[in-house]
């Protein structure tokens, strides 16, 4: 009884603690130690058991080899939008759609999904798109609201649309979940999730989303034509084919790379990373040379980027036609050859991207890229550290029992218990950040509702577009500060919010759909890797 | 005084520009074991562990200077709208009262932890892997101590624009 009232003391002095504005991972932390130790002194918690700290902190933040993908896709991340990427897809595509009634909003749709699944930092692609197609869709006479709407929520998509921090966080948080319940269901060796089924679970949702927000901007450009005017074709920029192949071409690879090894399986989501990274530095040093005053410098960094891309390839390739294992006794001739042959590609390589780096560093990008990657991670996994320590003593003073026992007396069963577990994440939603939700309340719900057998990747992908949509939500979606940040003094702040209604909407259209329709989330991962968690 | 803080401010962005050099480390050795995995078929243990050991440099090193330079994320829809006074009111009693306890809660059972792990001179579990896991569980103890530091700078700064705005508090800074 006791400790109940402390667990429920706990939760509500943090939540007002953490509204004073003192970082929110700290005062997690703070506040843990603070109720861990009342507890202690009370005597309902064990000291030992907070003790714990050390080694949790160690095993699942600083060796946990799922999270090592996280400041690899930051640094990709923060390199391909200083690459400039965006904007090259966003004026050929508007280009190229402009014509059309509601062309620009469509564009926009778009190149917000190839980005997501290239980078899927939201910051990066609200703000590029909010510099670059909000003046010319209200140059072209475009409602305010819409285009704003339109390019708060495209700019999200990358929250939901893999590969995405969130979804990697999540699948983290999930797994621990998933082999709780299924301890507490009897299963004591049960698989954990891999990142690449949450990810594949991911990709049929987000492209769901895309097509409603291609839909409602056709539908409505159709029914208010002056909302979303086709642009004369005099005012377009003529764009030949080779011009859209070389601009969508970057992002193309990138996603094949990156994505298509996550999800077929062929390399562990670090490694894609580290090799999306990789390639992030060719193209800044691609961007960055072309800078420099002499011209020379850009066509030489061409042909050195364009060589190393093509020694990895003919890399790999050899790799799949001969047999390359190295410390094997008497290979034959030519898989010998083939291995020289390599190692000097290998070498090859080395030196392009030495010379990437070399270009990148020199035009002074390497080092703020590194610096507010470093930044952007601490951010992160002291968060994570300062909920290990606030949910350390919330266990300790029984919290998780004292949920699981609320949400099991909630009517209705499983669906009652998700329709509160959902409410309540999009409403904390309304004024917590995604990082906070996924390491706080989702290792104390998810279990619970794991119990009922289903899918973790279901339930994980209806977690993300829960907090892909609090992106969204006015006041404090974080999407509509960014383009509140960028947005000329023309268009007014209620008409960004009016603007995204309709976009939450259509999210929350989304998110029902993938709850009517949990193939929506499972047919992908159990085609790629006959993944099967329902039971 | 000025000593100290000199020296806190120096050693802090010295761990930070070594956690931001291990970003792009692991980044390239990661994408060196890409190639010698997926070419030529082999996995070097030791070098996945280094790219672990900078992964946890990350942050670990890197956490003091983020809060030097105040990106950790704050909810801010109220601090912003506050007058410089309560800022430096929060920042003061929450560094006191929050990140305090929590360091040294941290440091004090860190301590017997990565004690126990240098005294029999922990290696990795696998054989082929580094063996150094003593060295990488003491960033339990740099972690927590940089913080420390780092917010007792902090609460110094908040402390001398309190006392600052004592002797004229008529003028409460007005909201901006």
């Amino acid at each position: 009884m006791l400790a109940d009232v402390l667990c429920i003391l706990m939760l509500l002095s943090s939540l007002s603690a953490l509204l004073l504005g003192y970082p929110v991972s700290l005062t997690l932390a703070g506040a843990g130690v603070f109720w861990g130790l009342l507890g202690v002194l009370l005597g309902v918690v064990d000291l030992a058991f907070l003790g714990a700290l050390p080694s949790r902190v160690y095993g699942n933040s600083m060796i946990n080899t799922i999270l090592i993908a996280v400041p690899m896709f930051i640094f990709m991340g923060f390199m391909l939008e200083r690459s400039k990427v965006a904007e090259e897809l966003l004026e050929t595509m508007g280009s190229l759609f402009g014509r059309l009634r509601g062309g620009l909003g469509i564009s926009v749709a778009l190149v917000g999904g190839l980005l997501s699944a290239s980078t899927g930092i939201v910051g990066a692609t609200v703000v590029t798109m909010g510099l670059l197609s909000l003046p010319s869709m209200l140059k072209h006479r475009y409602s305010p609201s819409l285009a704003c709407g339109m390019i708060c929520a495209s700019g999200t998509l990358g929250q939901i649309i893999p590969p995405s921090i969130v979804l990697i966080l999540l699948g983290d948080q999930i797994s621990h979940a998933y082999v709780a319940a299924q301890h507490s269901l009897g299963n004591f060796s049960p698989e954990p999730i891999a990142i690449g089924d949450l990810f594949a679970g991911a990709l049929l949702p987000g492209i769901l989303l895309i097509s409603l927000y291609i839909l409602y901007q056709v539908a409505y450009a159709y029914i208010r034509p002056a909302s979303a005017p086709a642009v004369p074709r005099s005012s377009l920029a003529a764009v030949t084919f080779v011009d859209f192949v070389l601009a969508i071409l970057p992002a193309l690879l990138l996603i094949v790379a990156v994505l298509g090894s996550i999800l077929f399986g062929l390399a562990t989501s670090s490694e894609a990373a580290a090799v999306g990274a990789i390639g992030g530095l060719l193209l800044g040093a691609l961007k960055f040379s072309s800078n420099a005053d002499s011209r020379v410098s850009l066509v030489r960094t061409r042909y050195i980027v364009f060589s190393g891309l093509l020694s990895f390839i003919s890399m790999l390739v050899l790799s799949t036609c001969f047999d390359m294992r190295i410390g094997r006794l008497a290979a034959p001739f030519w898989d010998r050859a083939a291995i020289w042959v390599s190692v000097f590609l290998g070498l090859y390589l080395f030196f392009v991207v030495c010379y990437a780096g070399l270009v990148v560093y020199r035009a002074g990008i390497l080092t703020s890229v590194m610096r507010r990657t470093m930044e952007s991670s601490s951010m992160i996994f002291v968060l994570l550290i300062g909920a290990m320590m606030f949910s350390l003593s919330f266990r300790g003073l029984g919290g998780d029992e004292l949920i699981e026992s609320f949400l099991l007396s909630l009517p209705g069963g499983f669906v009652g218990q998700l329709v509160v577990v959902m409410l309540l994440i999009f409403l904390l939603g309304f004024f917590l950040d995604f990082i906070e939700i996924i390491f706080v309340v989702v290792p104390l719900t998810a279990p619970i509702l794991l119990l009922s057998g289903v899918s973790p990747v279901w339930l994980g992908v209806l977690i993300a577009m829960n907090l892909q949509t609090s992106f969204l939500t006015p006041p404090f979606g974080f999407s509509l500060f960014y383009l509140r940040g960028v947005a000329p003094r023309s268009v007014s702040t209620l008409s960004i919010y009016k603007g995204v209604v309709p976009f939450i909407f259509l999210q929350l259209l989304g998110l029902l759909a993938t709850v009517m329709f949990p193939w929506l989330t499972e047919w992908l991962p159990f085609l790629l890797y006959g993944s099967d968690y329902s039971s | 005084m000025q000593l100290f803080i000199t020296i806190v401010e120096r050693v802090n962005r010295a761990l930070g520009y070594f956690a931001a050099w291990a970003v792009f480390v692991i980044v390239a050795l990661q994408f060196v074991i890409v190639v010698t995995r997926y070419v030529f078929g082999f996995n070097v243990i030791w070098l996945q562990d280094l790219v672990t050991y900078g992964h946890a440099m990350v942050f670990m090193l890197g956490a003091a200077v983020t809060l030097a330079c105040d990106k950790h994320v704050r909810i801010d829809i109220f601090y912003t709208r506050m007058s410089p006074l309560w800022q430096a009111r929060i920042d003061f009693y929450s560094t006191l009262f929050l990140l305090y306890p929590f360091c040294l809660f941290m440091l004090w059972f860190s301590f017997p932890y990565v004690i126990d792990s240098w005294s029999n001179l922990e290696g990795s579990f696998q054989t082929m892997g580094l063996q150094y896991v003593y060295i990488l569980k003491s960033l339990l103890l740099i972690f927590p101590l940089s913080l420390l530091l780092q917010g007792g700078l902090i609460a110094l700064r908040a402390y001398s624009a309190l006392s600052a705005d004592g002797a004229h508090r008529a003028d409460d800074l007005p909201v901006r």
